[in-house]
Protein backbone atom coordinates (compact mmCIF):
# COMPACT_ATOMS: atom_id res chain seq x y z
CA UNK A 1 0.00 0.00 0.00
CA UNK A 2 2.71 2.30 1.28
CA UNK A 3 4.53 1.48 -2.57
CA UNK A 4 1.59 2.43 -4.25
CA UNK A 5 0.85 5.74 -2.37
CA UNK A 6 4.22 6.85 -3.23
CA UNK A 7 3.81 5.92 -6.84
CA UNK A 8 0.80 7.83 -6.82
CA UNK A 9 2.44 10.88 -5.05
CA UNK A 10 5.46 10.76 -7.25
CA UNK A 11 2.88 10.64 -10.19
CA UNK A 12 1.17 13.64 -8.82
CA UNK A 13 4.18 15.83 -8.10
CA UNK A 14 5.54 14.93 -11.84
CA UNK A 15 1.98 16.39 -13.40
CA UNK A 16 1.66 19.62 -10.99
CA UNK A 17 6.05 20.28 -11.61
CA UNK A 18 4.91 19.82 -15.67
CA UNK A 19 1.87 22.04 -15.55
CA UNK A 20 3.93 25.02 -13.48
CA UNK A 21 6.84 24.84 -15.66
CA UNK A 22 4.35 24.93 -18.82
CA UNK A 23 3.06 28.06 -17.27
CA UNK A 24 6.02 29.44 -16.85
CA UNK A 25 7.12 29.10 -20.00
CA UNK A 26 3.82 29.70 -21.52
CA UNK A 27 3.91 33.10 -19.25
CA UNK A 28 7.11 33.86 -21.07
CA UNK A 29 6.30 33.45 -24.31
CA UNK A 30 2.99 35.46 -24.41
CA UNK A 31 5.33 38.32 -22.95
CA UNK A 32 7.45 38.16 -25.57
CA UNK A 33 5.39 37.88 -28.13
CA UNK A 34 3.40 40.75 -27.15
CA UNK A 35 6.61 42.66 -27.51
CA UNK A 36 7.45 41.82 -30.58
CA UNK A 37 3.73 42.42 -32.01
CA UNK A 38 3.57 45.83 -30.36
CA UNK A 39 7.10 47.15 -31.61
CA UNK A 40 7.57 45.73 -34.60
CA UNK A 41 4.22 45.33 -36.15
CA UNK A 42 2.29 47.44 -33.83
CA UNK A 43 -0.31 45.22 -32.59
CA UNK A 44 -0.71 44.25 -29.10
CA UNK A 45 -1.99 41.65 -27.62
CA UNK A 46 -5.31 42.93 -25.22
CA UNK A 47 -5.65 39.79 -23.14
CA UNK A 48 -1.82 38.96 -22.44
CA UNK A 49 -1.86 40.87 -19.67
CA UNK A 50 -4.66 39.05 -18.11
CA UNK A 51 -3.54 35.65 -19.23
CA UNK A 52 0.21 36.20 -18.07
CA UNK A 53 -1.28 36.65 -14.45
CA UNK A 54 -3.84 33.74 -14.80
CA UNK A 55 -0.55 31.73 -15.83
CA UNK A 56 1.41 32.75 -12.88
CA UNK A 57 -1.53 31.63 -10.63
CA UNK A 58 -0.96 28.82 -12.13
CA UNK A 59 2.46 28.19 -11.55
CA UNK A 60 2.67 28.93 -7.74
CA UNK A 61 -0.49 26.66 -6.77
CA UNK A 62 0.90 23.93 -8.73
CA UNK A 63 4.39 24.24 -7.98
CA UNK A 64 3.30 24.40 -4.53
CA UNK A 65 2.58 20.83 -4.45
CA UNK A 66 5.97 19.89 -4.69
CA UNK A 67 7.28 22.51 -2.08
CA UNK A 68 5.44 21.34 0.14
CA UNK A 69 6.13 17.18 -0.47
CA UNK A 70 9.49 18.15 0.18
CA UNK A 71 9.03 20.32 3.00
CA UNK A 72 10.72 23.25 1.47
CA UNK A 73 8.35 26.11 2.32
CA UNK A 74 10.47 29.16 3.62
CA UNK A 75 10.65 29.64 7.24
CA UNK A 76 12.97 30.63 10.19
CA UNK A 77 14.07 27.13 11.73
CA UNK A 78 17.19 28.65 13.65
CA UNK A 79 15.54 28.85 16.48
CA UNK A 80 14.23 24.97 16.32
CA UNK A 81 17.03 23.91 15.49
CA UNK A 82 18.56 24.64 18.80
CA UNK A 83 15.89 22.29 20.20
CA UNK A 84 16.12 18.84 20.81
CA UNK A 85 15.63 16.00 18.22
CA UNK A 86 12.22 15.34 19.87
CA UNK A 87 10.91 18.89 20.17
CA UNK A 88 11.63 19.37 16.49
CA UNK A 89 9.75 16.22 15.41
CA UNK A 90 6.57 17.26 17.58
CA UNK A 91 6.81 20.78 16.05
CA UNK A 92 6.89 19.59 12.36
CA UNK A 93 4.07 17.19 13.19
CA UNK A 94 1.95 20.19 14.90
CA UNK A 95 2.86 22.39 11.50
CA UNK A 96 1.58 19.65 9.67
CA UNK A 97 -1.76 19.57 10.98
CA UNK A 98 -2.21 22.95 11.04
CA UNK A 99 -1.71 22.90 7.15
CA UNK A 100 -4.24 20.51 7.01
CA UNK A 101 -6.94 22.68 9.03
CA UNK A 102 -5.79 25.83 7.09
CA UNK A 103 -6.22 23.91 3.53
CA UNK A 104 -9.55 22.64 4.89
CA UNK A 105 -10.65 26.34 5.85
CA UNK A 106 -9.29 27.79 2.86
CA UNK A 107 -11.65 25.40 0.77
CA UNK A 108 -14.79 26.12 2.97
CA UNK A 109 -13.69 30.20 2.90
CA UNK A 110 -13.58 30.01 -1.06
CA UNK A 111 -16.33 27.81 -1.89
CA UNK A 112 -19.08 30.64 -1.69
CA UNK A 113 -16.58 33.01 -3.88
CA UNK A 114 -15.75 30.26 -6.62
CA UNK A 115 -19.46 28.78 -6.74
CA UNK A 116 -21.01 32.88 -7.30
CA UNK A 117 -18.31 32.56 -10.08
CA UNK A 118 -19.58 29.74 -12.03
CA UNK A 119 -22.90 30.22 -11.41
CA UNK A 120 -23.19 33.50 -13.02
CA UNK A 121 -20.53 32.87 -15.86
CA UNK A 122 -18.12 35.22 -14.24
CA UNK A 123 -15.26 36.36 -17.07
CA UNK A 124 -11.70 38.28 -17.61
CA UNK A 125 -12.60 41.53 -18.89
CA UNK A 126 -9.88 41.48 -21.80
CA UNK A 127 -9.56 38.07 -22.09
CA UNK A 128 -13.32 36.87 -21.73
CA UNK A 129 -11.58 33.85 -19.43
CA UNK A 130 -13.83 31.88 -17.28
CA UNK A 131 -12.88 33.72 -13.52
CA UNK A 132 -13.74 30.37 -11.53
CA UNK A 133 -10.86 28.50 -13.28
CA UNK A 134 -7.86 30.59 -11.76
CA UNK A 135 -9.95 31.66 -8.43
CA UNK A 136 -10.47 27.25 -8.26
CA UNK A 137 -6.62 27.46 -7.63
CA UNK A 138 -6.39 28.72 -4.73
CA UNK A 139 -7.95 26.40 -2.93
CA UNK A 140 -6.92 23.41 -5.13
CA UNK A 141 -3.37 24.84 -4.80
CA UNK A 142 -3.98 23.85 -1.02
CA UNK A 143 -5.72 21.01 -1.07
CA UNK A 144 -2.63 19.63 -3.13
CA UNK A 145 -0.47 20.78 -0.79
CA UNK A 146 -2.66 19.17 2.19
CA UNK A 147 -3.45 15.73 0.71
CA UNK A 148 0.72 14.92 -0.47
CA UNK A 149 1.37 16.16 3.97
CA UNK A 150 -1.41 13.97 4.64
CA UNK A 151 0.18 10.66 2.64
CA UNK A 152 3.57 11.97 4.35
CA UNK A 153 1.90 11.56 7.74
CA UNK A 154 0.42 8.68 6.81
CA UNK A 155 3.52 7.14 5.33
CA UNK A 156 5.51 8.68 8.69
CA UNK A 157 3.45 6.76 10.72
CA UNK A 158 3.16 3.38 9.25
CA UNK A 159 6.94 2.83 9.61
CA UNK B 1 -6.95 40.65 21.85
CA UNK B 2 -5.86 42.33 18.02
CA UNK B 3 -2.26 42.83 19.64
CA UNK B 4 -2.35 39.03 20.39
CA UNK B 5 -3.64 37.99 17.22
CA UNK B 6 -1.47 40.15 14.62
CA UNK B 7 1.47 40.39 16.46
CA UNK B 8 2.27 37.85 19.26
CA UNK B 9 0.50 34.64 17.27
CA UNK B 10 3.09 34.70 14.50
CA UNK B 11 5.91 35.52 16.38
CA UNK B 12 5.12 32.49 18.13
CA UNK B 13 4.80 30.76 15.64
CA UNK B 14 7.28 32.05 13.48
CA UNK B 15 9.87 31.00 16.66
CA UNK B 16 8.29 27.66 16.80
CA UNK B 17 10.01 27.27 13.10
CA UNK B 18 6.22 26.82 11.04
CA UNK B 19 6.17 28.37 7.34
CA UNK B 20 6.08 31.74 6.93
CA UNK B 21 3.02 31.45 4.49
CA UNK B 22 1.55 29.10 7.06
CA UNK B 23 1.78 31.28 9.44
CA UNK B 24 0.76 34.45 7.67
CA UNK B 25 -2.51 32.75 6.22
CA UNK B 26 -3.43 31.36 9.79
CA UNK B 27 -2.61 34.66 11.53
CA UNK B 28 -5.76 36.40 9.06
CA UNK B 29 -8.01 33.32 9.08
CA UNK B 30 -7.94 33.94 13.31
CA UNK B 31 -8.68 37.33 12.52
CA UNK B 32 -11.84 36.89 10.40
CA UNK B 33 -12.55 34.51 12.50
CA UNK B 34 -12.39 36.36 15.67
CA UNK B 35 -10.93 40.26 15.77
CA UNK B 36 -11.79 41.42 12.26
CA UNK B 37 -15.52 42.20 11.32
CA UNK B 38 -15.12 41.51 7.70
CA UNK B 39 -16.82 38.25 5.70
CA UNK B 40 -14.68 35.14 5.32
CA UNK B 41 -14.49 35.13 1.44
CA UNK B 42 -12.30 38.15 2.43
CA UNK B 43 -9.85 35.00 2.40
CA UNK B 44 -10.49 33.82 -0.70
CA UNK B 45 -10.70 37.35 -2.16
CA UNK B 46 -7.04 38.99 -1.16
CA UNK B 47 -5.16 35.79 -1.73
CA UNK B 48 -6.00 35.85 -5.05
CA UNK B 49 -6.01 39.44 -5.84
CA UNK B 50 -3.00 39.80 -4.32
CA UNK B 51 -1.07 37.76 -6.71
CA UNK B 52 -3.32 39.13 -10.14
CA UNK B 53 -0.92 42.14 -9.47
CA UNK B 54 1.04 42.76 -13.34
CA UNK B 55 4.20 44.53 -11.49
CA UNK B 56 4.23 40.74 -9.51
CA UNK B 57 4.87 39.21 -12.60
CA UNK B 58 8.86 40.41 -13.24
CA UNK B 59 8.99 38.06 -10.06
CA UNK B 60 9.15 34.74 -11.37
CA UNK B 61 10.44 36.33 -14.58
CA UNK B 62 13.53 37.72 -12.72
CA UNK B 63 13.98 34.28 -11.05
CA UNK B 64 13.99 32.26 -14.24
CA UNK B 65 16.34 34.51 -15.97
CA UNK B 66 18.55 34.10 -12.59
CA UNK B 67 18.74 30.10 -12.72
CA UNK B 68 19.04 30.15 -16.81
CA UNK B 69 22.27 32.25 -15.66
CA UNK B 70 23.51 30.49 -12.86
CA UNK B 71 22.83 27.00 -14.62
CA UNK B 72 24.40 28.36 -18.30
CA UNK B 73 28.54 29.16 -17.66
CA UNK B 74 27.73 32.63 -17.20
CA UNK B 75 29.37 33.33 -13.69
CA UNK B 76 32.58 32.14 -15.42
CA UNK B 77 32.60 34.57 -17.78
CA UNK B 78 31.80 36.92 -16.35
CA UNK B 79 34.53 36.32 -13.54
CA UNK B 80 37.34 36.17 -15.90
CA UNK B 81 36.66 39.15 -17.73
CA UNK B 82 36.42 41.20 -14.12
CA UNK B 83 39.52 39.40 -13.09
CA UNK B 84 41.87 40.58 -16.46
CA UNK B 85 40.92 43.69 -16.02
CA UNK B 86 41.80 44.50 -12.76
CA UNK B 87 45.16 41.92 -12.71
CA UNK B 88 47.99 43.70 -12.05
CA UNK B 89 46.76 45.75 -8.66
CA UNK B 90 47.49 44.50 -5.62
CA UNK B 91 44.56 42.98 -4.16
CA UNK B 92 43.01 42.18 -7.77
CA UNK B 93 41.64 39.10 -6.62
CA UNK B 94 39.97 40.11 -3.82
CA UNK B 95 38.21 43.32 -6.22
CA UNK B 96 37.48 40.87 -8.28
CA UNK B 97 35.19 39.34 -5.84
CA UNK B 98 33.62 42.50 -5.27
CA UNK B 99 33.14 43.43 -8.86
CA UNK B 100 32.11 39.90 -9.91
CA UNK B 101 29.59 39.56 -7.35
CA UNK B 102 27.88 43.26 -8.11
CA UNK B 103 27.94 42.22 -11.81
CA UNK B 104 26.53 38.39 -11.07
CA UNK B 105 24.83 39.58 -8.17
CA UNK B 106 22.93 42.31 -11.35
CA UNK B 107 22.35 39.66 -13.31
CA UNK B 108 21.03 36.73 -11.20
CA UNK B 109 19.22 38.63 -8.40
CA UNK B 110 20.03 35.46 -5.67
CA UNK B 111 22.47 36.26 -2.93
CA UNK B 112 22.40 32.94 -2.15
CA UNK B 113 23.27 31.76 -6.21
CA UNK B 114 25.76 34.60 -5.78
CA UNK B 115 27.52 33.32 -2.85
CA UNK B 116 27.72 29.65 -4.42
CA UNK B 117 28.82 30.85 -7.86
CA UNK B 118 31.34 33.08 -6.59
CA UNK B 119 32.76 30.89 -3.31
CA UNK B 120 33.20 28.40 -6.25
CA UNK B 121 34.98 30.11 -8.39
CA UNK B 122 37.13 32.36 -6.75
CA UNK B 123 37.90 30.84 -3.29
CA UNK B 124 40.44 28.64 -4.58
CA UNK B 125 42.08 31.82 -6.24
CA UNK B 126 41.95 33.93 -3.44
CA UNK B 127 43.89 31.36 -1.50
CA UNK B 128 46.59 30.54 -3.88
CA UNK B 129 46.77 34.43 -4.03
CA UNK B 130 48.07 34.72 -0.46
CA UNK B 131 44.75 35.79 1.42
CA UNK B 132 43.87 33.67 4.90
CA UNK B 133 40.89 31.18 4.34
CA UNK B 134 39.07 33.75 7.61
CA UNK B 135 39.32 36.68 4.89
CA UNK B 136 38.53 34.58 1.92
CA UNK B 137 35.25 33.58 3.45
CA UNK B 138 34.03 36.69 4.83
CA UNK B 139 34.82 38.37 1.33
CA UNK B 140 32.35 35.98 -0.24
CA UNK B 141 30.22 35.45 2.23
CA UNK B 142 29.51 39.14 2.51
CA UNK B 143 30.04 40.62 -0.89
CA UNK B 144 27.67 37.91 -2.40
CA UNK B 145 24.45 39.48 -0.56
CA UNK B 146 24.68 42.77 -2.86
CA UNK B 147 22.45 41.13 -5.01
CA UNK B 148 19.50 41.65 -2.52
CA UNK B 149 20.66 45.43 -3.48
CA UNK B 150 21.51 46.08 -6.75
CA UNK B 151 18.92 46.56 -9.08
CA UNK B 152 17.23 45.29 -11.03
CA UNK B 153 16.39 43.48 -7.39
CA UNK B 154 13.35 40.58 -6.34
CA UNK B 155 12.90 42.36 -2.92
CA UNK B 156 12.67 45.79 -4.69
CA UNK B 157 9.89 44.52 -6.61
CA UNK B 158 8.13 42.70 -3.68
CA UNK B 159 8.34 46.47 -1.80
CA UNK B 160 7.50 48.07 -4.59
CA UNK B 161 4.38 45.95 -4.56
CA UNK B 162 3.89 45.85 -0.55
CA UNK B 163 4.39 49.66 -0.29
CA UNK B 164 2.70 50.32 -4.03
CA UNK B 165 5.81 52.28 -5.15
CA UNK B 166 7.01 52.45 -8.51
CA UNK B 167 9.61 49.50 -9.35
CA UNK B 168 11.42 51.49 -11.58
CA UNK B 169 11.95 54.16 -9.36
CA UNK B 170 13.32 51.95 -6.59
CA UNK B 171 15.26 50.57 -9.23
CA UNK B 172 16.69 54.08 -9.67
CA UNK B 173 17.37 55.26 -6.41
CA UNK B 174 19.00 51.48 -5.91
CA UNK B 175 22.12 52.48 -8.39
CA UNK B 176 24.31 54.70 -6.47
CA UNK B 177 23.83 53.21 -2.91
CA UNK B 178 24.72 49.47 -4.33
CA UNK B 179 27.57 51.04 -6.26
CA UNK B 180 28.83 52.75 -3.12
CA UNK B 181 28.55 49.73 -0.99
CA UNK B 182 30.73 47.98 -3.25
CA UNK B 183 33.18 51.00 -3.85
CA UNK B 184 33.70 50.68 -0.28
CA UNK B 185 34.27 47.29 0.07
CA UNK B 186 36.82 47.43 -2.75
CA UNK B 187 38.36 50.18 -0.78
CA UNK B 188 38.76 48.04 1.85
CA UNK B 189 39.88 44.64 0.84
CA UNK B 190 42.86 47.20 -1.59
CA UNK B 191 43.52 48.49 1.93
CA UNK B 192 43.14 44.81 3.39
CA UNK B 193 45.91 43.83 0.52
CA UNK B 194 48.41 46.46 0.67
CA UNK B 195 48.61 46.08 4.66
CA UNK B 196 49.12 42.53 4.47
CA UNK B 197 51.61 42.48 1.99
CA UNK B 198 49.44 40.22 -0.50
CA UNK B 199 51.61 39.49 -3.67
CA UNK B 200 50.84 41.18 -6.67
CA UNK B 201 48.93 39.05 -9.68
CA UNK B 202 50.42 39.21 -13.03
CA UNK B 203 49.21 41.81 -15.03
CA UNK B 204 46.66 42.18 -17.34
CA UNK B 205 47.02 41.59 -21.35
CA UNK B 206 45.09 43.85 -23.35
CA UNK B 207 44.59 40.78 -25.50
CA UNK B 208 43.63 38.67 -22.14
CA UNK B 209 41.52 41.50 -21.60
CA UNK B 210 39.28 41.81 -25.32
CA UNK B 211 39.08 38.22 -25.61
CA UNK B 212 37.38 37.76 -21.86
CA UNK B 213 35.64 41.00 -22.62
CA UNK B 214 34.48 39.39 -25.83
CA UNK B 215 33.42 36.08 -24.01
CA UNK B 216 31.32 37.74 -21.12
CA UNK B 217 29.92 40.87 -22.75
CA UNK B 218 27.13 38.50 -23.92
CA UNK B 219 26.14 37.77 -20.11
CA UNK B 220 26.90 42.11 -19.52
CA UNK B 221 24.13 42.47 -22.47
CA UNK B 222 21.86 41.56 -20.06
CA UNK B 223 22.36 43.92 -18.41
CA UNK B 224 22.36 46.54 -21.03
CA UNK B 225 19.17 45.03 -21.80
CA UNK B 226 17.11 45.11 -18.94
CA UNK B 227 18.33 48.97 -17.81
CA UNK B 228 18.74 49.97 -21.61
CA UNK B 229 14.94 48.57 -22.24
CA UNK B 230 13.74 50.08 -18.56
CA UNK B 231 15.25 53.59 -18.77
CA UNK B 232 14.58 54.09 -22.85
CA UNK B 233 10.69 53.52 -22.26
CA UNK B 234 10.75 50.76 -24.51
CA UNK B 235 9.54 48.28 -21.66
CA UNK B 236 7.75 47.46 -18.11
CA UNK B 237 10.33 46.69 -15.82
CA UNK B 238 8.07 43.03 -16.13
CA UNK B 239 8.52 42.94 -19.79
CA UNK B 240 11.85 43.59 -19.05
CA UNK B 241 12.01 40.73 -17.29
CA UNK B 242 10.77 38.71 -19.88
CA UNK B 243 13.05 39.83 -22.07
CA UNK B 244 16.00 39.23 -19.94
CA UNK B 245 14.82 35.38 -19.94
CA UNK B 246 14.60 35.49 -23.65
CA UNK B 247 18.35 36.65 -24.10
CA UNK B 248 19.49 34.72 -21.35
CA UNK B 249 18.21 31.41 -23.34
CA UNK B 250 19.54 32.95 -26.49
CA UNK B 251 22.66 33.22 -24.71
CA UNK B 252 23.36 30.13 -23.40
CA UNK B 253 21.87 27.77 -25.62
CA UNK B 254 23.14 29.26 -29.00
CA UNK B 255 26.28 31.54 -27.84
CA UNK B 256 27.66 29.36 -25.29
CA UNK B 257 26.35 26.61 -25.66
CA UNK B 258 26.12 25.15 -22.28
CA UNK B 259 22.40 24.66 -21.90
CA UNK B 260 20.02 22.18 -24.33
CA UNK B 261 16.46 21.43 -24.46
CA UNK B 262 16.60 19.33 -21.72
CA UNK B 263 18.79 21.11 -19.21
CA UNK B 264 16.14 24.48 -19.88
CA UNK B 265 13.74 22.17 -18.86
CA UNK B 266 15.31 21.19 -15.79
CA UNK B 267 15.80 24.74 -15.04
CA UNK B 268 12.42 25.74 -15.77
CA UNK B 269 10.92 23.10 -13.09
CA UNK B 270 13.64 24.37 -10.62
CA UNK B 271 12.63 27.90 -11.25
CA UNK B 272 8.58 27.19 -10.72
CA UNK B 273 9.49 25.60 -7.75
CA UNK B 274 11.39 28.57 -6.47
CA UNK B 275 8.57 30.73 -7.47
CA UNK B 276 6.31 29.04 -5.80
CA UNK B 277 8.48 29.40 -2.59
CA UNK B 278 8.39 32.84 -2.46
CA UNK B 279 4.95 33.94 -4.68
CA UNK B 280 3.18 31.22 -1.89
CA UNK B 281 4.25 34.07 1.05
CA UNK B 282 2.70 36.59 -1.11
CA UNK B 283 -0.34 35.30 -1.20
CA UNK B 284 -0.65 35.40 2.22
CA UNK B 285 0.92 38.01 3.35
CA UNK B 286 -1.54 40.41 1.28
CA UNK B 287 -4.33 39.05 3.07
CA UNK B 288 -2.47 39.76 6.46
CA UNK B 289 -1.00 43.20 5.15
CA UNK B 290 -4.95 44.27 4.62
CA UNK B 291 -6.30 43.15 7.64
CA UNK B 292 -3.13 44.73 9.50
CA UNK B 293 -3.49 48.35 7.81
CA UNK B 294 -7.38 48.22 8.49
CA UNK B 295 -7.26 47.24 12.08
CA UNK B 296 -5.96 50.77 12.56
CA UNK B 297 -3.11 49.10 14.57
CA UNK B 298 -0.39 50.84 12.13
CA UNK B 299 -1.95 53.99 13.25
CA UNK B 300 -1.55 53.30 16.98
CA UNK B 301 1.87 52.58 16.46
CA UNK B 302 2.67 55.65 14.52
CA UNK B 303 0.73 57.67 17.65
CA UNK B 304 3.00 55.58 20.38
CA UNK B 305 6.24 56.45 17.76
CA UNK B 306 5.70 60.21 18.00
CA UNK B 307 4.44 60.31 21.23
CA UNK B 308 8.16 59.29 21.96
CA UNK B 309 9.09 62.25 20.80
CA UNK B 310 11.76 60.61 18.80
CA UNK B 311 13.85 62.29 15.48
CA UNK B 312 14.72 61.03 12.07
CA UNK B 313 18.34 60.45 13.18
CA UNK B 314 17.09 58.53 16.57
CA UNK B 315 14.43 56.32 14.61
CA UNK B 316 16.33 55.60 11.69
CA UNK B 317 18.88 54.56 13.65
CA UNK B 318 16.56 51.99 15.80
CA UNK B 319 15.15 51.18 12.68
CA UNK B 320 18.63 50.17 11.41
CA UNK B 321 19.06 47.80 14.06
CA UNK B 322 15.69 46.29 14.36
CA UNK B 323 16.02 45.54 10.17
CA UNK B 324 19.20 44.14 10.57
CA UNK B 325 18.10 41.80 13.41
CA UNK B 326 15.24 40.86 11.21
CA UNK B 327 17.16 40.41 8.38
CA UNK B 328 19.36 38.04 10.33
CA UNK B 329 16.90 35.27 10.91
CA UNK B 330 14.63 36.35 7.87
CA UNK B 331 14.91 36.03 4.12
CA UNK B 332 14.57 39.43 2.58
CA UNK B 333 11.60 38.35 0.71
CA UNK B 334 9.45 37.01 4.35
CA UNK B 335 10.98 39.90 5.89
CA UNK B 336 9.41 42.72 3.68
CA UNK B 337 6.24 41.10 2.50
CA UNK B 338 5.52 41.26 6.76
CA UNK B 339 7.84 44.42 7.97
CA UNK B 340 6.56 47.00 4.93
CA UNK B 341 2.86 47.61 5.81
CA UNK B 342 3.88 47.78 9.65
CA UNK B 343 6.99 50.10 9.37
CA UNK B 344 6.01 52.28 6.49
CA UNK B 345 3.36 54.57 8.32
CA UNK B 346 5.73 54.58 10.81
CA UNK B 347 8.40 56.38 8.16
CA UNK B 348 6.28 58.19 6.45
CA UNK B 349 4.60 59.77 9.51
CA UNK B 350 8.01 61.84 10.07
CA UNK B 351 8.33 62.57 6.68
CA UNK B 352 10.88 60.03 5.36
CA UNK B 353 10.92 58.81 1.77
CA UNK B 354 8.33 55.27 0.74
CA UNK B 355 11.46 54.93 -1.98
CA UNK B 356 14.39 56.06 0.13
CA UNK B 357 13.45 53.84 2.88
CA UNK B 358 12.56 50.73 0.69
CA UNK B 359 16.37 51.25 -0.14
CA UNK B 360 17.42 51.10 3.48
CA UNK B 361 15.55 48.07 3.83
CA UNK B 362 16.77 46.24 1.23
CA UNK B 363 19.93 47.28 2.35
CA UNK B 364 19.73 46.12 6.05
CA UNK B 365 18.09 42.74 4.79
CA UNK B 366 21.09 42.00 2.60
CA UNK B 367 23.34 43.01 5.53
CA UNK B 368 21.47 40.57 7.52
CA UNK B 369 22.28 37.33 5.11
CA UNK B 370 25.75 37.72 7.00
CA UNK B 371 24.87 38.99 10.28
CA UNK B 372 26.12 36.33 13.00
CA UNK B 373 24.93 33.65 14.05
CA UNK B 374 21.64 33.09 12.02
CA UNK B 375 22.27 34.92 8.45
CA UNK B 376 21.57 32.48 5.79
CA UNK B 377 24.62 33.67 3.41
CA UNK B 378 26.96 31.89 6.56
CA UNK B 379 25.26 28.82 6.43
CA UNK B 380 25.59 28.63 2.92
CA UNK B 381 29.35 29.49 3.34
CA UNK B 382 29.84 26.97 5.73
CA UNK B 383 27.74 24.45 3.38
CA UNK B 384 30.00 25.24 -0.02
CA UNK B 385 33.80 25.94 1.96
CA UNK B 386 33.50 23.46 4.83
CA UNK B 387 34.82 25.78 7.09
CA UNK B 388 33.90 26.21 10.49
CA UNK B 389 31.13 28.48 11.62
CA UNK B 390 33.49 30.45 14.09
CA UNK B 391 35.71 31.23 11.78
CA UNK B 392 33.40 32.47 8.90
CA UNK B 393 31.81 35.04 11.66
CA UNK B 394 35.23 36.29 12.39
CA UNK B 395 35.56 36.57 8.82
CA UNK B 396 32.48 38.75 7.79
CA UNK B 397 33.12 41.15 11.18
CA UNK B 398 35.12 43.60 9.51
CA UNK B 399 33.10 43.49 6.34
CA UNK B 400 30.06 43.79 8.73
CA UNK B 401 31.37 46.73 9.93
CA UNK B 402 32.60 48.56 6.76
CA UNK B 403 29.10 47.82 5.13
CA UNK B 404 27.16 49.08 8.53
CA UNK B 405 29.05 52.35 7.82
CA UNK B 406 28.31 52.16 4.22
CA UNK B 407 24.33 51.98 5.58
CA UNK B 408 24.53 54.83 8.49
CA UNK B 409 26.19 56.89 5.13
CA UNK B 410 23.17 55.81 3.15
CA UNK B 411 20.69 56.16 5.64
CA UNK B 412 21.67 60.01 6.65
CA UNK B 413 22.31 61.04 3.12
CA UNK B 414 19.18 60.41 1.43
CA UNK B 415 20.92 62.42 -1.62
CA UNK B 416 22.66 59.27 -2.54
CA UNK B 417 19.13 57.14 -3.27
CA UNK B 418 16.97 60.46 -4.35
CA UNK B 419 19.15 62.45 -6.82
CA UNK B 420 19.18 60.30 -9.83
CA UNK B 421 15.05 60.61 -9.41
CA UNK B 422 15.73 64.44 -9.48
CA UNK B 423 14.92 64.77 -5.80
Amino acid sequence: MIDGLLKAVRALLALTRTLAAICLAASVGVNFVNIIGRYFFNVSITWAEEVMLFLMVGCVFTGCCAVAWENRQIRMDVLVGLMPEAARKLLALLAELLLLATAALVAVFAWPVITQLAAFDERSAAANFPLVIPQAMVPIGYGLMALVVAVRLFIRRRD
Amino acid sequence: MAYLVYFALPVLLLCLGFPIFLILLVTSIVAVLTVADVPTETIQTYMFGSLDNFPLLAVPFFVLAGEIMAQGGIARRVVAMVMAMVGGVRGSLAVTTVAASELFGAMSHTAIGTVVAMGRMLNPSLKEGGYNERFSVGLITSSGAIAVVIPPSIAMILYSVSAEQSAVMLFTAGILPSLLIGAIDAAYVLSYARWKGVPRSAAARPGTIWRTSKEAGWSIGTIAVIFGGIYGGVFTPTEAAGVAVIYSIFVTMFIYREVDLVRLWHIMTDAAFLIAQILLIVTSAGIYSWLLTTSGIPQQIVATVNALHMGRVELLFCLNLGLLLAGSFLEPPAAILILTPLLLPIVTAVGINPIHFGIIMTINLSIGLYTPPFGLNLFTSQAIFQAPLGRIYLGVLPFLAVNFAALLIITYVPAISMVLLGR
